[in-house]
């Protein structure tokens, strides 16, 4: 797996932002395959900044139901990415 | 706020306009926190976007809404401290809104000319003295009689005449086909040489005795207007079946009764004549308001505003598209177009953007002003001109305030226009013969003078 193919693209929500702000984390939706080391490596080399500390969570899809029809969204896998202070992603700045 | 004032001619000016940056950051921030209550951001709950996001999603929306409001509020500001006197729309290219320094941007405007006092007083005009001829009256009743003629049968067997009508059915052929353009038609009258057929139903059917079947051939040319038609040749089968006389009524009370408002001859005769006798009024003063702007356009020269210009000019086109479209033509069939009629009518229309001008002048500089009285005078005048309840009209001015006002100023307009007149030498002379249509006359004026003030000595 190529670090291009580990990160799926960002979480924006009112959580992240306040995360972004006050610890300089980034949130990303990854691959569920992916662990900690190879997204912390996907991220230093995709945006080039330094990255201090990975946490993951294993995301599980909501049940949706629509009368007798039940279907499931997919899991997937949430990482919540400590930059080293000053470090910054541009990416991030721009959404 | 800041504005300097630069005059790039006597009624164009260029507004300089630089807004402090915390003017411009304290309407943003009340347009994001406006756009906060409503923006509606999937991850966020409503009214808890961050401003950074807001930011990066919908700045250009902010400052597009932003800056023409801060662009119009200054500008109405300047308006009113420095008295302009704005014509036409304001010209300017704002550069985009940055929102970390001052707004600084440019306007172009036009404004109305600074007009020196106008003396008005002591013009020496020439009036006309036109006189209701017994002719002209005899002539409008002659038509009268035209138009009440009946047509009567010819008993006698005889050949058309030119001055005859004729009852004819006909029917075109194309190929010895009955073509569907030109279907069988019954208990036509059609005068000769007057009707809309062609020119060969005349040409054949005078000499010929009814009762008795034609065949006119007729060839349309390849530039005949109608497709159906163009380039071919018709046969049409005719069968003359009677002549008919115009009987032209005798001219008595008997004739205007049918009219219906008038009892007798003389009725008819002096309504006419009053008629004749307004035209010739309204004559008369356009003339004399024509000499008073020659005067006057020759006496003061300005610049006028483009804006100004171009609003006569559209007044005049929009008018003519007008006059077309009551005639079910455009300007396109008739060969013109807007710009054709814009290059034509540019002279005409600063002539008249001129008049207002001066006119605008006279009216602050002798502080005419129309009473509440005069209002209702003139409005009461136009109600019965038009047909309608005075009501109707005030209704009509209710709804549409601007009307109103552009209403006063032509009336004020008027006041002027006869406050000049009370004002100047009126000499009286007996109208040239033949000057009846307003070209002349004005050409006349100008170019004979000399004679004309010898015929008032004599």
């Amino acid at each position: 797996m190529k670090h291009y193919d580990i990160i799926r693209g960002p979480v924006v929500t009112e959580k992240t932002t306040l995360q972004k702000e006050l610890n300089n984390q980034v949130t990303l939706r990854v691959d569920k395959r992916a662990n900690r080391l190879e997204i912390k490596d996907a991220v230093e080399k995709s945006f080039n900044a330094k990255v201090k500390q990975v946490r993951t969570v294993q995301v599980k899809g909501k049940v949706k139901q629509r009368g007798r029809i039940i279907g499931k969204r997919k899991d997937w896998k949430k990482a919540i990415i400590t930059l080293m202070p000053g470090q910054r992603i541009d990416f991030f700045e721009g959404v | 706020m800041q504005v300097k004032i630069e005059d790039k001619s006597s009624v164009k000016k260029v507004l300089s306009f630089e807004i402090p940056k915390e003017k411009v950051a304290k309407e943003l921030d009340k347009a994001y926190n406006e756009l906060k209550k409503k923006a509606d951001i999937k991850g966020f709950r409503k009214g808890k976007i961050p401003r950074k996001v807001l930011e990066n999603r919908f700045s250009k929306d902010v400052h597009a809404d932003v800056a023409p409001r801060l662009i119009q509020d200054s500008f109405i500001e300047a308006i009113q401290e420095h008295d302009l006197n704005i014509v036409g729309g304001p010209q300017m290219d704002p550069p985009d809104l940055d929102p970390e320094a001052a707004y600084v941007f440019d306007i172009t405007v036009e404004v109305k000319p600074e007009l020196e006092n106008i003396d008005f007083k002591g013009i020496s005009l020439e009036k006309n003295r036109y006189v209701v001829s017994d002719a002209e009256i005899d002539g409008q009743i002659h038509m009268i009689q035209k138009t009440m003629a009946k047509k009567q049968k010819v008993e006698e067997k005889r050949a058309v005449k030119e001055t005859d009508f004729v009852l004819i059915d006909y029917q075109g052929f194309l190929n010895n086909e009955p073509y569907e353009q030109t279907p069988k038609i019954e208990n036509y009258v059609y005068g000769i040489g007057r009707g809309a057929l062609p020119k060969e139903f005349s040409e054949k059917l005078i000499g010929s005795i009814p009762v008795q079947d034609l065949e006119i051939e007729v060839a349309y040319p390849e530039d005949y207007p109608d497709e159906n038609f163009k380039g071919k040749t018709i046969l049409y089968k005719v069968s003359l079946k009677e002549i008919q006389e115009e009987i032209l009524p005798d001219i008595n009370d008997d004739l205007v009764k049918d009219l219906g408002r008038f009892e007798t001859l003389e009725d008819v005769k002096d309504s006419i004549r009053d008629n004749l006798d307004k035209g010739n009024k309204q004559r008369i003063k356009h003339e004399l308001s024509e000499q008073i702007f020659q005067h006057l356009l020759e006496k003061y020269t300005f610049e006028v505003p483009e804006a100004m210009i171009e609003g006569e000019l559209n007044g005049i086109v929009s008018e003519a598209e007008q006059a077309y479209a009551a005639n079910n033509t455009t300007l396109e069939q008739e060969g013109l177009s807007r710009d054709i009629l814009f290059t034509q009518y540019r002279d005409v229309a600063e002539k008249q953007a001129r008049r207002h001008l001066i006119l605008d002048k006279i009216i602050t500089q002798e502080k005419l002003d129309l009473t509440d009285e005069e209002l209702e005078a003139s409005l009461g005048e136009m109600a019965k001109g038009m047909n309608a309840s005075v009501d109707a009209i005030k209704n009509f001015f209710k709804m549409d305030p601007k009307q109103l006002e552009y209403y006063k100023h032509t009336q004020l307009e008027k006041k002027a226009i006869d406050l000049i007149l009370e004002n100047s030498e009126v000499t009286e002379k007996d109208p040239d013969i033949d000057s009846h249509d307003d070209d002349t006359v004005q050409t006349v004026l100008s170019e004979d003078n000399a004679p004309a003030s010898e015929e008032i000595e004599k």
